[in-house]
């Protein structure tokens, strides 16, 4: 009998170190995810699946020094995971669903953005989402959450130069979108 | 910890009165249009080394259609990071926690169902043993 309040009361300590360690991350993670996925949705089933694949690994993370740059770096290689599966492009997939990014993207926007600054936002998402899922994930890191180059190399185990040159070609691509325009 | 992010290069820039156009003609100037470009975004992600930054500085000093690239290009990042993110549903975080949990004990259920009916099964044997060997 014992042992099985022991077990019980292990299972409530580990279950409570793990929201202690992760709450402090899930707005970011959040906000990560939907710079990947491009709906609330999407974006909060790629963290739930990362939630729960890492519940049960609760005691590693206490030992992880930089957590927040370890688990985004996780939700990066879960999204990558998921999408390579996927050979159809993310606004294909979108219209699949019979979803209008830009309808989408607008309502997102909410009231206090002006139309002209949602349309154009609209516009630059939908050039975002005809990169390959590994080009705009770069792009989300990078230019819209803000990890720094040497931060993203740490993450992500790739040479400085390297991802300079995939930002680049990420970049280059973007411009070229005819749905891309400078305002 | 990364956070949001803008170079102030509108400000490094933007003081400039009197911008020559260079047309591409580089003339006294030690960098040529062709080769800034390949440095615009290391300039911006701060990645130039002082020499080279100096000498692309000077050069944007001159060259009116280098800065509206530098420009454009920053324009362009400050836009993407200005995309919204919207809230996520409500109670999203205390739910997605909640649920990993619940997740996590359903896995673990048959391990633990039979880790109970093994100890039960022990227990009931010793029960049986002891009341045969106190029966005799």
């Amino acid at each position: 009998m014992k042992n099985i309040f022991s077990i019980w009361r292990g299972a409530k300590q580990n279950g409570s170190s793990f929201e202690e360690l992760v709450a402090p991350h899930i707005d970011r993670l959040y906000r990560l995810g939907y710079r990947f996925s491009g709906t609330r949705h999407d974006a909060e089933d790629l963290l739930q699946e990362l939630l729960t694949r890492l519940y049960p690994k609760g005691k590693e993370l206490s030992g992880i020094e930089e957590l927040g740059p370890w688990l985004s770096k996780s939700l990066y290689h879960l999204f990558i995971d998921q999408n390579r599966r996927s050979t159809r492009s993310s606004v294909a997939l979108m219209e699949d669903m019979g979803m209008d990014i830009e309808t989408a993207i607008c309502v997102n926007g909410g009231p206090d953005i002006s139309l002209a600054r949602q349309q154009t936002y609209a516009r630059l998402e939908k050039a975002l989402f005809t990169l390959n899922f590994e080009q705009r994930s770069l792009v989300a890191m990078h230019d819209m959450e803000g990890y720094t180059l040497p931060e993203l190399s740490g993450m992500l185990d790739t040479p400085l130069g390297t991802l300079k040159s995939r930002l680049h070609r990420a970049r280059a691509s973007l411009r070229e979108q005819p749905s891309y325009i400078k305002e | 910890m990364a956070g949001k992010r803008k170079a102030n290069i509108f400000q490094i820039f933007g003081t400039f009165s009197s911008p020559r156009s260079c047309n591409g003609v580089t003339e006294d100037k030690t960098m040529q249009c062709s080769e800034l470009q390949k440095h615009i975004d290391d300039r911006l992600d701060d990645q130039l080394d002082g020499e080279v930054r100096a000498t692309m500085d000077a050069h944007l000093e001159d060259c009116a259609r280098c800065r509206s690239r530098v420009r454009e290009e920053q324009a362009m990042r400050e836009m993407l990071s200005d995309i919204p993110v919207p809230a996520p549903s409500p109670g999203f975080a205390a739910r997605a926690l909640r649920q990993a949990a619940v997740a996590h004990s359903v896995a673990n259920a048959p391990r633990q169902k039979l880790m109970f009916a093994s100890g039960f099964a022990a227990v009931l044997m010793v029960g049986v043993v002891l009341w045969f060997v106190m029966g005799i």
